[in-house]
């Protein structure tokens, strides 16, 4: 096992967005979701795909998403869907991820060059 | 690592990191639907061949791949350890019903405090009680009034006066710290526990002679707005309820600047995570 993962350091808070994002769209259970983030993402991240449930438990615990039993392609599945609070949640790390995005891309284009004062 | 073996490991690893059996007989579970669904995926982008029944090196082989196909999505799945620790980790950020609702953080933060001083008090009154009894106690021979039991005494009374005071103002700021870093509630509390220890008061009477000291704890529970303004202002000119005033306010400050720099340090780390 030693696929090297995305950094889960500096992707702190991105499966949490991702994950309201695409449950915005349609509920969802795990195994669809993972394919989900993967497709979305042009399996651009790579993560262990357990470690979505955990972070769906919390966000369920939060209040953000609900869950309930469903009988889904004749198996028992946990389906999760957003709930208003996860919408309103989803609006504000969009628009903090807009704002951050933002200021890395303006400072990756370079500060501008400032010469020596001239007496 | 087949399936279920890798399924045991995960759960060891959980209980290790002392999750809830709940929590963690519920990961397990849908990490065995996630498998399950997994390996069906992966059976249908390319079906494994029909053994032969009469070959059992055909049967050996199929084992052989159906285990190696295990192990594939195992490894996608990740390991055992980088589950718990996501999981424990997730476990620790979750928000209680204080951190989300205003209602409940109102009345533990803001309803509560009062009675839970004067608890506190009780609590108190009744463990320090069979010393007081002691020392106002006709029994036994005449007790000298030393300026030693005056002092232990009047020490007595600060404790009992101010330690559930200060002890509930620094429980309401670790509890308004672990509850989201909301650090204005816990902050209430402790002002309200602030201005509410000055209204207890004590008067102790010393007797060298037998049943005749006395020691007093008044806490008024009710009484005109007049009546409290009065008593509050007298109250605040002595240093010893200036002191019952000053103490849960600054044990409380204390604890709530301990848990301001915390929430410094994550709005750094997690610019995406609730706040």
């Amino acid at each position: 096992m030693t696929r090297k993962r995305t950094n889960p350091d500096f992707l702190n808070g991105v499966p949490e967005l991702l994950i309201l994002h695409l449950l915005s769209g349609r509920a969802m259970y795990g195994y669809e979701l993972v394919q989900a983030i993967r497709l979305a993402t042009n399996e651009t991240l790579e993560f262990g795909e357990g470690c979505v449930y955990p972070i769906l438990h919390r966000l369920q615990a939060d209040g953000l998403l609900a869950s309930r039993r469903e009988t889904v392609g004749g198996r028992n599945r946990v389906v999760y869907r957003i709930t208003k609070a996860g919408a309103r949640r989803l609006e504000e790390s969009v628009a903090l991820w807009r704002q951050i995005t933002g200021a890395i891309k303006t400072a990756l284009q370079g500060v501008p060059d400032v010469g020596p004062a001239v007496a | 690592m087949s399936g279920r073996l890798w399924l045991e490991a995960v759960e060891r690893e959980l209980f290790r990191r002392r999750l809830p059996r709940q929590e963690v007989a519920r990961l397990v579970a849908e990490l065995s639907d996630h498998l399950a669904d997994a390996m069906d995926s992966r059976s249908a982008a390319g079906p494994l061949p029909v053994p032969d029944a009469a070959n059992i090196d055909s049967l050996f082989n199929l084992t052989e791949e159906r285990m190696s196909m295990e192990d594939r999505v195992a490894e996608s799945l990740g390991s055992a350890a980088e589950i718990a620790e996501t999981a424990a980790q997730e476990f620790r950020r979750r928000r209680t019903l204080l951190s989300r609702s205003w209602l409940a953080a109102f009345c533990t933060f803001v309803l509560l405090p009062l009675p839970a001083l004067l608890l506190g008090w009780l609590v108190a009154w009744l463990a320090v009680q069979p010393i007081f009894e002691w020392v106002c106690s006709g029994e036994g021979p005449v007790r000298e009034v030393t300026s030693l039991r005056v002092f232990g005494v009047h020490v007595l009374l600060v404790i009992l006066v101010a330690a559930p005071a200060a002890t509930l103002a620094a429980l309401f700021g670790r509890l308004a710290q672990k509850t989201d870093n909301r650090w204005w509630w816990g902050l209430a509390a402790c002002f309200l526990l602030a201005v509410a220890t000055p209204a207890a008061t004590t008067t102790t009477t010393f007797s060298e002679a037998p049943g005749k000291s006395q020691v007093r704890f008044f806490v008024p529970l009710y009484g005109s707005a007049k009546y409290w303004k009065s008593l509050y202002w007298k109250s605040l000119a002595q240093p010893t309820q200036l002191v019952q005033f000053l103490l849960p306010l600054g044990v409380g400050v204390l604890i709530l600047r301990r848990s301001a720099g915390g929430a410094i340090q994550l709005a750094a780390r997690q610019p995406l995570s609730s706040r």
